[in-house]
């Protein structure tokens, strides 16, 4: 079994760059920015920072750069520490974290940054290739593919119905258009988003969030380190990272990794989903948000639909989800968004959100997915974040 | 009834993927079985949760006949180059106690549903990058009225 941790880690800064398209910046130079952003919000400086965890999901494939990290910690006269890079999938930003987590909570180090950047913005008449050696792709299978076989088996299995799924499209653009690092600030109707072109049935290009460009960081503290600059902390409850059981009958109205992962980070942050006041998921598919709706606890099972549909996710509902924009919205590039979602939680937690912000928000939970392994994903990361006094 | 042609020079999908009959043609799908606990896995996985690390896992032919669990139509080409409109899903090996991914075929095109009865059929895989390649798939068995 896997033993608790022992202390505390806190999440001391955060940063990013706007997330959309930026051909004329590199993913260095997008890098650097959102490191310096994160390590100016902490109040830290490169000498203070021990180690760095550098998530890119895309580089080494598109293009065809590695050791990410090491370039662009060089451009800020960081070096000598150790920096490792990570390649998680889609949920490669919240493995960077969650291993800058275990270096603090386990007392290895006082000051971890983790930060993650992609370019994932093709150029026209070019396709990502991502995982194209896998059996599955090449008889075909598809990433938006993948998730209308999940929402098929919803809809067969509840009745789930392709407005309520577009309404979680619906829903986080309106949530985009008041993110200024949103890459679209536009709503879009419900009508739009089902008349949009079809891409793999049930699930039109609407439902599909995009390729971006874009960074994120975060720097993770000690409670001594905090205390040593008088800085302030967002707890980290729950750094959870886990894969699938890949079982070939397991019913797949639901992601199994998902579901261990989240009993998992309930437990860890002594919590249930009632003490959550919003949420950032993994809605790189409108079903995805249903889905993993359900699977969190903010519904049960199968009702995923109807409670979107409801209200209760927007900003103004009960448990307000992805008030970023979520992938859908505030875009992805697959290294960065695991990050970008703990951006998201921490201006949330400080009250400082803006026209997004939701009252009273002292718990926060992110969850990201990433990659198709059997009939599961490869990764589920899930963080939880709160308030507490340092 | 047309001759099908010959499917015996291509490449399998993967090596020991296929069993062959006398002439290098596919005749059925080869998977893993668990000989401890008899899981049946494919493709073949090189051991079982369940069981003591090195219970063998055999080869297993595969029955032909399934049920459609999910199925999705995909509307663009694949990044391989796979032409659209095409589907795919999951089916349900009764006999064999487990479900598989597989590419489908439905009797008039790509529509196919879930409770679909299908059987095994085998062809080139139809992606550029990838040409002179052995797959599988599932098609919507033919109704005689
Ligand atoms: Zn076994």
């Amino acid at each position: 079994m896997t033993r608790s941790a022992p202390s505390s880690a806190f999440v001391a800064g955060v940063g990013m760059t706007a997330f959309g398209k930026h051909p004329d910046r590199s993913l260095i130079d997008l890098g650097v920015e959102a490191v310096q952003d994160a390590m100016a919000d902490a109040g830290v400086v490169p000498r203070d920072v021990q180690a760095a965890y550098c998530g890119s999901a895309m580089a080494a494939l598109v293009q065809k750069e590695t050791g990410v990290g090491q370039s662009v910690l060089m451009q800020l006269g960081m070096g000598r520490i150790p920096v490792v890079n990570v390649e998680n999938a889609c949920a490669t930003g919240a493995t960077a974290l969650h291993l800058a987590w275990r270096d603090v909570a386990w007392g290895i180090h006082d000051v971890v940054l983790a930060f993650g950047v992609d370019k994932a913005v093709m150029p026209k008449g070019t396709v990502l290739e991502a995982g194209i050696a896998q059996v599955e792709a090449q008889l075909g299978d598809i990433f938006p593919g993948t998730f209308a076989l999940i929402a098929n088996r919803h809809m067969t299995t509840y009745g789930t119905t392709p407005e309520q799924m577009a309404q979680v499209s619906v829903k986080n653009h309106d949530n985009g258009a008041l993110n200024p690092k949103a890459q679209f600030n536009k709503p879009v109707t419900l009508d739009e988003v089902l008349a949009s072109p079809m891409i793999a049935d049930p699930l039109t290009l609407f439902s599909c969030c995009p390729n971006s460009d874009g960074a994120a960081a975060a720097v993770v503290c000690s409670r001594a380190s905090l205390k040593a600059r008088s800085a302030e902390g967002v707890e980290i409850a729950a750094s959870v990272l886990a894969s699938g059981d890949y079982e070939p009958l397991r019913d797949m109205t639901f992601w199994e990794s998902e579901r261990h992962c989240a009993r998992s980070a309930y437990a860890a942050a002594g919590i249930s989903p009632r003490e959550v006041d919003l949420v950032e998921v993994h809605d790189a598919f409108t079903i995805s948000e249903i889905v993993h709706c359900e699977t969190l606890g903010f519904c049960a099972a199968g009702e995923g639909g109807a409670f979107t549909a409801s209200g209760e996710t927007a900003l103004t509902g009960s448990i307000p989800i992805n008030p970023s924009g979520g992938l859908l919205a505030r875009g992805h590039p697959p290294g960065a968004s695991g990050l970008a979602q703990i951006y998201e939680i921490v201006q949330q937690l400080r009250g400082t959100a803006g026209e997004r912000q939701i009252r009273s928000a002292e718990t926060g939970l992110a969850q990201i997915m990433g990659g198709n392994k059997g009939n599961d994903a490869q990764a589920c990361a899930i963080h939880i974040l709160r308030n507490t006094v340092a | 009834m047309t001759d099908k042609p010959s499917l015996a020079g291509l490449a399998p999908l993967r090596p020991g993927m296929f069993r062959l009959d006398a002439n290098g043609e596919p005749t059925g799908l080869v998977a893993g079985r668990c000989s401890g606990c008899g899981r049946v896995t494919f493709p073949a996985r090189a051991g079982c949760p369940h069981c003591p690390p090195g219970t063998p896992v055999e080869d297993h032919l595969l029955s032909g006949d399934g049920v459609v669990y999910a199925a999705t139509t995909i509307r663009l080409p694949s990044a391989l180059g796979h032409p659209a409109p095409y589907s795919y899903g999951y089916v349900d090996l009764a006999a064999d106690d487990t479900r598989i991914f597989a590419p489908l075929v439905g009797e008039k095109g790509p529509a196919v549903s879930v409770g679909d009865a299908v059987r095994l059929v085998f062809f080139e895989i139809p992606a550029k990058a990838i040409p002179g390649t052995l797959g599988y798939g599932f098609a919507v068995q033919e109704s005689r009225s």
